[in-house]
């Protein structure tokens, strides 16, 4: 047979996949889910921010901490970012991986432990869940936001975890990281209308 | 059948004076603001699941195509130079 009697972009058929893996479908699912859960919050928030009478935040009330929390959210953001180059770095084979992503799973901690320190700020302040409609919607829509962050981060420690152990998979990766990202995306949104 | 009118009669009187149910604060609300908030809040609730499954089934649809058309895989030069059959090799 001559070299070149199959010509030279021969081809065979590949093996089916699936579109997509089912960790990341069920994350997706899970996601959406969350997005309309939080969409909820904030229209309910929209209503009654324009529902108050007297302006928007309540006169008589603690300021919110506006600068401390934009340092705050750039952590996060950089907790995403520094995410994202995990994965790159995780799909070369870099041994690099492991460490950004505890660099990450560190800023993502800082982000929630800040946060805590904010509140215990604004308590002794005496905003609290029930001082007005500022306090019960700030602890609602951040406590929320918090909730989630505290669970995404678990999440990334458990996924660290199986790397260092050499059993995590891109599979199991990208849920965690799909999970993370809308934790960082749902933020500055919050930021913008609870904080500004 | 006379008690069945009676019930019935009864139950259209309460009805009738019974006031316009005002199930939606907003609604009645006399701040433009707020009645502009229900407003762009539904909206925005409504397009928002709706946009979030399209765009999901129109990526899905992309990628099965793409799947579709590049259904193969090249094979490299080597291996179809090798004149010693696969069955000759003892295994792939």
């Amino acid at each position: 047979m001559p070299d070149d009697a199959l010509g030279p972009s021969y081809r065979v058929p590949a093996a089916r996949q699936p579109l997509l893996p089912n960790g990341v479908l069920g994350m997706l699912i899970f996601v959406a889910t969350e997005v309309m859960f939080f969409s909820g919050l904030i229209s309910a928030f929209v209503i009654g921010k324009s529902n108050a009478i007297g302006g928007w935040p309540p006169p008589g009330q603690p300021r919110l901490p506006v600068e401390a929390t934009a340092f705050n959210t750039a952590v996060l953001l950089a907790s995403g970012v520094v995410l994202y180059f995990a994965n790159r770095a995780f799909l070369r084979s870099e041994r690099r991986a492991d460490r950004l992503l505890l660099a990450s799973i560190l800023l993502g901690a800082f982000f929630v432990v800040f946060q805590g320190a904010e509140w215990v700020a604004l308590i002794h302040e005496g905003l609290t869940l029930t001082s007005g409609p500022l306090g019960a919607f700030f602890y609602l829509l951040v406590g929320t936001h918090a909730a989630h962050a505290v669970v995404a981060v678990g999440i990334l420690v458990l996924t660290y975890r199986r790397l260092r152990e050499g059993e995590l998979s891109r599979f199991a990766f990208w849920p965690a990281q799909i999970f993370w990202y809308f934790v960082v995306g749902v933020w500055p949104v919050l930021y913008v209308l609870v904080y500004l | 059948m006379i008690r069945f009118l009676r019930t019935n009669a009864v139950a259209i009187v309460v009805a009738s004076l019974a006031d316009v149910a005002r199930a939606c604060p907003s609604c009645a609300s006399p701040l433009e603001e707020n009645r502009q908030a229900f407003v762009d809040t539904t909206i925005f609730l409504t397009v928002l699941p709706l946009l979030m499954i399209g765009g999901f089934v129109w990526w899905l649809r992309r990628k099965a195509r793409e799947m579709q058309d590049d259904a193969t895989i090249p094979v490299p030069d080597d291996l179809l130079r090798d004149p010693l059959p696969w069955s000759k090799r003892g295994g792939p």
